[in-house]
């Protein structure tokens, strides 16, 4: 074995963290998918009519679709009878307070490093905590709500909110997008809703962490995130779930509106478990987000580090629809074992003087599987388009695979646009640097891959930029097997 | 087809049950055709054209005199406008049926041997309808006389396919320079479906390069598939002038290692030309090296498309691979696509794309400008310089003047000497 | 000669990469403060030596020893040898992108202190530390923001090998070709930058293909290193003879036994 494998091995042996199971009376329907298990699911959530009759709407087409294959993932089939889609804490109440929240699951987001109590919840952020299908707790609400700001789980917007969501709900994911948008319409459960009024920048990051708890359910996630002319919000996603021997499907929809000079900021670090060193178990996660960049100068940013789930399968896209709109994409995808990753960005370019930055950067180890799959349009009204990507792979050990494949389509011969990759593998000439340099091979190797991340990491929020950095290396355990 | 040894009538059935088998022609929905329409194609018969016709005027097509060449008019050789002479000891060039007839046992241990036809529909076609085409052997260590030039002229008097097969061998050590030339002699509509099958023996090198100037009616698809052995080394240029659709493949497979390949290609396109050019390179073995350039430059309402796929297999540790693509728009409606892929397997390597739409340097242009050069003239050689870099890639001069006076032709500029 | 204990003794070192020896017998021994100087014609194992010194596993020691400050050297591994207080300017610096070059070194001079016991540095101590070293070798803030040797000549490249040697403070430093590629002025910094850190308790191997480098850092001891073995030592007067008559004239004084290396 090399150098390197060696350093690796070592220091890749922790286990998943996020692991454990809660103990929480949780009360579910039966398993399985039918018209009558959604009238279940909206009769639960109290929504209004439209809201059933969309989501009966999406179910009836989401029947006449068939799954989709990608050539570079392959998974079990899912059997969708199989599972159930819904499933909430017991104690549901109207959720004014913490103290109405079952203490064990307060206990659970404390052990993922997100208190929830008022003394110890971390300052210059908004929590939506979703445990299983439902909200449990958001905090900082009234403070939000003073500026005019709404953050809250998705039913709750549905109840309060109900013009603001049929005004945007569907408008940048149609429910006939594709089959698991179709699905998630369906049987959506929740998720985050935030809509930021003219002028306001939100003063603090708002997140959602979602945790997957029950066994043999399916996460069904749905965000929509408005930000009207001029304001500014950044969102960041977090995503965990125990370990168990049976896939789960988590397949969500995020959809964000940006108008006039709006900048909308969504984040994701994702956690979800990538199943044993076989490959067993592990979340697969399919999911659908698209950001609408609709006014003049808006602008939507995607930033991603994704180490967990068995499967990844998304693509974050901008729709340059305003002019001199900006689209950017940050990702880091991390594959090791046996995780396989299909995931890029879509950059739809239709206004004038759009503009759109992808950085990719890929990391396999074990037998991971990581494919960039973007897509770069360029209209024929989008004059003056500019894009510039770069998708680094880099691979540690002999077994795993990184392919980039990029669709570049340009219609418009103002555009400039440009593509860039590289493959590596972490040099043994800078290993050896680093240790001549008295730095041990552990931290050489956690020091070259963050630096290979390093453009990505920078976009994210402050506070979740050493979090995602310790998820990266927790991620490459065992990574040459 | 009497006195025909009975592995050509084998090769033209599996040939056709291959088609059959892929579904005939290729839709627009799968991915290796997501650009290319091809249905047109469709309407052309598959069938060659019809021989006769009365001697045909090459002079055109400004064939030096003196240089090792077999012409095929329609698809079939032409002795008076071929001139091979005496070729020295270990080469040997003869047209397909000259081999046939001549050396059976040659053709059958080359024909079919690298082209896949069970996965390439026009590779399948080109095999269900074998007539005519070349097939160059060079025994190891010699060095064929240069260049060879194997002419395709088309008369399209009236709607037929051609289907040459090429074969060529090089054994270990040996050399050439080969170019397919594909012309028309009138503007009507026809089809071209050429096979190029090459195997280069241990330490071969082989440069080749494909003259698509077809006629401004004619459809083209010519796919070269190549095995290299042992640190071989190929250089491919593809040139895409001609034709209102053209399809060119190179498919490139290392069976050793230490092995070079080189793929360049400039497509010009114009009017309604629709361009689309695809390389597979397959890096099987470990220790070789692979570049790709590819230039396009659009205009009109031309559209341009490549697809670059490069593979490095588990174990082909030390693979040196880069691939750059590079379309200029010059219009409006012009387009252009590119979907440059890297599957890799192997992590002690070094790979690399790039790829990059766009238009002419604005500061470029005013620079010249402000030198005294009018803007028309200005583009004509910004563009000109742009696809400077594919055609100072080939080799042998006789063929770059060829390009350049085509590209004077298409682009204007001046035709450098 | 007082008697002051050898910092490095190496003792018929052997080594191989694959299966070709490249040092066949190496002997040499250097106490603190003395500057010695290897010199050597290409492929003579002049880099391959201070390549296992510093402890580049690609090599092979097949026999001999090699003791620092009467340690077993070939037990530690390269970062211990580090933190022992050996360091390796290299021949060709590499890069890494994305990791600063300001907090390279900070790790680096961490994982000293660590090994040592002492307090680790934070970032603004480590500013104000650095930027009195950096004055030693001429280079300006801006370098220590951009990534680890990215876009750097292969003057500034080797004028940050003497920059980390200023910071991490070894006790035995090893130059490996350090002149090589450089024009007048870097080299003057360069040499300026060493010389600048010569110090009663520490040690230096320059190792230099040619004789201008020691017109700058002026050896106390020459040794010549041909087909893997040192074959002639002198004072600094041995450069200037081997500069005006060349190596051959070494191969020839050489030819049938090996000089011995080491010092009496």
């Amino acid at each position: 074995m090399s150098e390197t494998s060696q350093a690796l091995e070592q220091l890749t042996r922790q286990e998943y963290q996020a692991g454990f199971v809660t103990d929480v009376e949780s009360e579910q329907i039966p398993r399985g998918l039918s018209e009558d298990v959604i009238r279940l699911i909206s009769r639960k959530k109290d929504e209004p009519e439209f809201m059933l009759e969309w989501r009966l709407k999406a179910y009836r087409h989401w029947l006449t679709m068939r799954e989709p294959t990608w050539a570079s993932v392959k998974y079990s089939k899912i059997d969708y009878q199989d599972i159930i889609y819904y499933s909430a804490p017991k104690k549901r109440q109207a959720l004014n307070s913490l103290d109405e929240v079952d203490p064990e699951i307060l206990k659970t987001y404390a052990k993922l490093g997100i208190p929830l109590e008022e003394q110890k919840r971390l300052q210059n952020v908004a929590v939506d905590a979703v445990f299983d299908s439902v909200s449990v707790a958001t905090t900082f609400k009234e403070k939000l709500g003073a500026m005019g700001v709404i953050f809250c789980s998705f039913s709750e917007a549905v109840r309060n909110h109900p013009e603001l969501v049929k005004k945007h709900l569907g408008s940048v994911v149609p429910y006939t997008d594709n089959y698991f948008a179709a699905l998630n319409a369906a049987v959506f459960s929740d998720g985050s809703f935030c809509f930021v009024p003219k002028g306001v920048r939100c003063p603090m990051e708002l997140s959602t962490y979602f945790r997957i708890n029950a066994a043999e359910t399916g996460q069904f996630e749905r965000t929509l995130i408005v930000a009207e002319e001029g304001s500014y919000v950044s969102y960041l996603e977090g995503c965990t779930a125990p370990m168990r021997d049976k896939n789960q499907l988590h397949a969500a929809v995020v959809e964000l509106v940006a108008l006039d000079r709006a900048q909308i900021k969504y984040s994701t670090v994702q956690n979800w478990y990538p199943g044993d060193r076989e490959g067993r178990g592990g979340i697969y996660n399919f999911v659908t987000k698209r950001g609408l960049c609709a006014g003049y100068r808006s602008k939507i940013s995607w930033t991603q580090v994704e180490t967990g789930s068995a499967i990844t399968w998304k693509y974050p896209s901008c729709i340059l629809k305003g002019d001199e709109s900006v689209g950017e994409f940050y990702s880091v995808a991390v594959t090791n074992h046996r995780q396989q990753a299909d995931t890029g960005t879509k950059m739809i370019h239709l206004g004038k003087n759009t503009r759109s930055t992808i950085i990719s950067k890929g990391i396999s180890a074990g037998r991971g599987q990581n494919t960039y799959r973007g897509l770069v349009k360029v209209q024929k009204g989008a004059q003056g388009a500019r894009n510039y990507t770069q998708c680094d792979s880099l691979l540690i050990g002999s077994q795993c695979g990184a392919h980039t494949v990029p669709y570049i389509e340009v219609r418009n011969n103002t555009a400039q646009v440009e593509h860039e990759a590289s493959t590596s593998k972490i040099g043994e000439d800078q290993l050896f640097y680093c240790r001549s340099r008295g730095i041990p091979e552990e931290d050489a190797v956690s020091m070259i891959v963050n630096g290979f991340c390093r453009k990505v990491f920078k976009e994210l929020p402050m506070e979740f930029a050493v979090e995602a950095q310790k998820l990266l290396m927790v991620s490459l355990e065992g990574s040459v097997g | 087809m009497s006195g025909e040894p009975a592995f050509v009538a084998a090769a033209r059935q599996s040939g056709a049950a291959a088609f059959q088998a892929l579904g005939g022609l290729p839709t627009t929905r799968q991915e290796a055709w997501r650009w290319t329409n091809v249905q047109p194609l469709g309407r052309i018969p598959f069938d060659a054209p019809a021989p006769g016709g009365g001697a045909a005027d090459l002079g055109a097509l400004q064939l030096a005199p003196g240089t090792v060449r077999l012409a095929f008019i329609d698809g079939r050789w032409s002795a008076a406008h071929s001139s091979v002479g005496a070729l020295p000891a270990g080469v040997r060039l003869r047209s397909l049926q000259q081999a046939l007839r001549d050396d059976p046992a040659a053709v059958e241990a080359l024909l079919g041997q690298v082209a896949r036809a069970e996965e390439h529909p026009f590779t399948a076609l080109n095999a269900a309808h074998l007539l005519d085409g070349a097939v160059l052997e060079i025994d190891a260590g010699v060095t064929a006389p240069s260049p060879i030039e194997l002419v395709f002229a088309q008369r399209a008097a009236s709607p037929a396919t051609t289907h040459p097969r090429v074969l060529i061998r090089l054994g270990a050590g040996a050399r050439a320079q080969v170019a397919e030339l594909y012309a028309a002699l009138s503007t009507g509509a026809y089809l071209t479906n050429a096979v190029t099958e090459v195997s280069l023996g241990e330490g071969a090198e082989l440069e080749h390069a494909k003259l698509q100037m077809e006629g401004d009616g004619g459809y083209h698809v010519g796919t070269l598939w190549a095995a290299q052995s042992r640190a071989s080394h190929l250089r491919s240029h593809v040139f895409s002038l001609g034709a209102l659709l053209a399809r060119s493949e190179v498919s490139a497979r290392f069976d050793g290692e230490g092995g070079r390949c080189e793929l360049n290609g400039l497509y010009v396109g114009q009017g309604q030309q629709h361009l689309d050019h695809h390389t597979s390179l397959d890096h099987k073995s470990p220790g070789c090296t692979s570049r790709e350039v590819y230039k396009g430059i659009l205009d009109g309402r031309s559209r341009g498309v490549f697809t670059g796929a490069v593979r490095v297999r588990e174990g082909a540790q030390k693979t040196d691979a880069s691939q750059s693509n590079k379309a200029l728009l010059l219009s409006e409606d012009a387009s252009a696509e590119a979907t440059p892929q890297l599957q890799i397997f192997a992590d002690d390597v070094k790979c690399a794309h790039g790829a990059a739409v766009g238009q002419l340097d604005d500061q470029a242009l005013f620079y010249l400008r402000s030198r005294g050069i009018p803007l028309p003239q200005a583009r004509a050689l910004l563009t000109r310089a742009f696809a400077e870099e594919v055609v100072r890639g080939v080799s042998v001069a006789p063929w770059q003047r060829r390009i350049e006076a085509v590209l004077a032709r298409k682009l204007g500029g001046e035709v450098r000497a | 000669m007082t008697a002051t204990a050898a910092m490095l003794e190496i003792k018929d070192l052997h080594a191989k990469v694959g299966e070709k020896e490249i040092l066949k017998g190496i002997n040499l021994t250097v106490r603190p403060g003395e500057i010695h100087a290897i010199m050597g014609p290409n492929g003579s194992g002049k880099s391959t030596l201070s390549q296992v010194l510093a402890g580049r596993e690609t090599f092979e020691v097949t026999s001999g020893q090699v003791l620092y400050q009467g340690q077993d050297l070939m037990a530690l591994s390269p970062e211990d040898r580090a933190t022992a207080g050996i360091f390796l300017a290299f021949q060709y610096p590499v890069e890494i992108p994305g990791v600063g070059n300001m907090h390279f070194l900070r790790t680096a001079l961490n994982a000293v202190r660590r090994k040592h016991g002492e307090e680790e540095v934070d970032a603004m101590d480590f500013l104000s530390l650095i930027k009195e070293k950096m004055k030693l070798v001429e280079m300006d803030q801006a370098f220590m923001n951009r990534s680890l040797n990215e876009g750097f000549s292969g003057g500034e490249k080797k004028r940050n090998e003497i920059l980390q040697m200023a910071v991490l403070d070894p006790k035995l430093a090893i130059l490996d070709e350090t002149d090589s590629g450089l024009d007048i002025d870097a080299l003057r910094i360069v040499a300026a930058g060493v010389n600048g850190l010569r110090r009663k308790d520490r040690a230096m191997l320059v190792i230099t293909h040619y004789q201008r480098l020691l017109e700058y850092i002026v050896p106390d001891f020459v040794h010549v290193i041909a087909g893997g073995r040192i074959v002639k030592s002198g004072d600094r007067s041995l450069a200037l003879e081997l500069e005006q008559k060349g190596y051959a004239w070494v191969d020839a004084q050489v030819a049938g036994a090996p000089a011995p290396g080491a010092r009496p």
